[in-house]
């Protein structure tokens, strides 16, 4: 039974993993849904305490990044890529600088108090703030 | 995302050192069609398989000059203009505020709901946005304009100042013309909550549109006005010179994920012109099942003559003036001003229904079969079939 559950856990560890969206230790904003949607999606330009905001997205076709993508900012990939483009051909915002694994955004969040990023909840450590859980 | 990094790279090799980023993105719209019977024409395609009415193929350069000023070029060849490189976007951009920036130079005029994206088929689910709406001569102005955007609760807002002055190419009763938009001026806002978003515009520009066969007649018709009562009225109710033109537009649109409606009406008036009142609308619905998007839009042109025809009722088809060429001369005005305000008369309709299929992000195919109707004359009907490939990145 045990390892059925293994198993289950890892063939769909990636699909049920939770989303952890982190910030630098240094910023005490409370973020909800709604702010975190729109700091990711350029509608929103700074935290509420005034920092600037520097989003920063895990790369297309990992797990966690759809979770994101679904669950916070209610978009499918493709929606998401047709709201950027929008965006990006009309000058009025470009995509958040997307990185490659969990490890990756975490060290740039780490590094930078007006970061923002998600990551695998799994992933998380001292070096940043969760914010919020999805 | 690995070859838009490739390049990214490559790009600032190239790029000036004052410049800190530069990104580069693309689109690419490959779309082929063709009318399903011989003798039927519509939006420039005929019973012969065709790319080049609606391909367009477009590259836009952005560079961060500092946090808050930016330069963008976008290049574009299409395929109507046998995909001649053309600049058609080259404005610099000042963030004045996190809710507000300034542009100046060649940008888009922001007439539509979808004006911004316009050449971005992948931004939206149809191959072309509707053409009783978005067939407009112009969407591009060399000016200004201030974008602001903001929220407040669930509710997003924005608004738009526009300025400037735009040329393009048109037609006036048939014949190439050029068309002239002088003091434009526009305002547009936007909200969006959820899935409910609405805008409007409202525009106006001093229009005049240059075309040596119609002005020539304009003219002829004009040195009629001491001896005919009605021909300086003619002249200078049909002549398009620093007329006022007007543009309103309003949309509304609710997308429920699942599933999504929206509308989009415009009107355009240029008093004083042969340019008869126009007014334009279309409803749009669709679903999305997974990848596909079957979609469903009606739309309909109208343009009202009633001005053109008035200022002919007004005159006489025929004087006696003792001199027969004069007669003659002005018979024959009369009989091609006739024809010139009855030409302006419109009223077509057309259904599409269409399938987007997302293969990636960034990649949809889409195939569009648009029932056009002409209720003025049933000659001009059609159907037309477009198949095409939108790309982005």
């Amino acid at each position: 039974m045990k390892k059925w559950i293994l198993a289950a856990a890892l063939c769909c560890n990636m699909a049920f993993a939770d989303v952890a969206v982190v910030v630098h230790p240094s910023n005490s904003d409370s973020l909800d849904k709604a702010t975190i949607t729109r700091l990711f999606l350029n509608k929103a330009k700074a935290f509420p305490s005034g920092t600037q905001a520097e989003p920063v997205a895990l790369e297309e076709g990992q797990a966690v990044t759809d979770e994101f993508n679904g669950k916070v900012l209610n978009k499918t990939a493709s929606q998401l890529t047709a709201f950027w483009s929008k965006l990006v051909f009309t000058g009025k915002g470009q995509p958040p600088k997307s990185l490659g694994s969990d490890a990756e955004v975490i060290a740039e969040v780490a590094s930078n108090p007006g970061a923002i990023g998600f990551v695998d909840a799994g992933a998380v450590n001292d070096s940043v703030r969760v914010v919020a859980t999805f | 995302m690995k070859k838009k990094l490739a390049i990214l790279s490559m790009a600032s090799l190239v790029a000036a050192p004052a410049i800190a980023e530069v990104q580069i993105n693309g689109f690419a719209n490959l779309i082929g069609g063709m009318t399903l019977d011989d003798n039927e024409s519509v939006y420039d395609y005929d019973s012969d398989f065709s790319f080049d009415p609606a391909s367009v193929f477009g590259l836009q350069v952005r560079g961060e000059i500092s946090d808050k000023l930016s330069a963008t070029a976008q290049v574009v060849g299409r395929g109507r203009d046998d995909y001649d490189a053309d600049f058609e976007w080259a404005y610099m951009t000042y963030n004045v505020s996190n809710t507000t920036s300034i542009s100046a130079g060649r940008i888009r005029m922001p007439l539509f709901k979808y004006s911004a994206s316009l050449d971005v088929g992948y931004s939206y689910h149809w191959l072309t946005p509707p053409d009783s709406v978005y067939g407009i001569d112009f969407n591009n102005i060399d000016g200004v304009r201030v974008d602001y955007s903001n929220y407040s609760g669930d509710w997003e807002y924005g608004a738009q100042f526009t300025t400037g002055r735009a040329q393009a190419d048109t037609t006036i009763s048939g014949t190439p013309a050029a068309l002239t938009l002088d003091n434009v001026l526009a305002v547009s806002f936007e909200v969006t909550r959820d899935w409910f978003s609405a805008r409007t515009l409202l525009a106006r520009g001093k229009t005049s549109a240059e075309n040596p066969e119609f002005d020539a007649f304009v003219d002829g018709a004009g040195q009629f006005g001491a001896v005919v009562p009605g021909a300086s009225a003619l002249a200078s109710g049909l002549r398009v010179e620093e007329d006022t033109g007007t543009f309103f537009e309003v949309a509304v649109g609710v997308d429920k994920y699942d599933w999504f409606v929206g509308a989009e009406y415009t009107q355009t008036e240029v008093d004083g012109s042969v340019i008869a009142d126009n007014k334009a609308w279309y409803v749009t619905a669709g679903l999305r099942f997974g990848k596909f998007t079957p979609h469903i839009t009606y739309e309909v042109e109208e343009a009202d003559n009633g001005a053109q025809l008035g200022l002919v009722a007004a005159l006489p088809p025929t004087i006696a003036t003792g001199d027969a060429v004069t007669d003659a001369t002005w018979s024959g005005i009369y009989q091609a001003a006739s024809g010139i305000a009855a030409q302006q008369n419109l009223d077509v309709s057309a259904v599409t229904a269409g399938l987007r299929y997302d293969v990636e992000p960034g990649l949809a195919l889409k195939a569009d079969v648009t029932w056009y109707s002409d209720d003025l004359n049933d000659l001009n009907d059609a159907t037309l079939l477009k198949v095409g490939v939108n790309y982005t990145f």
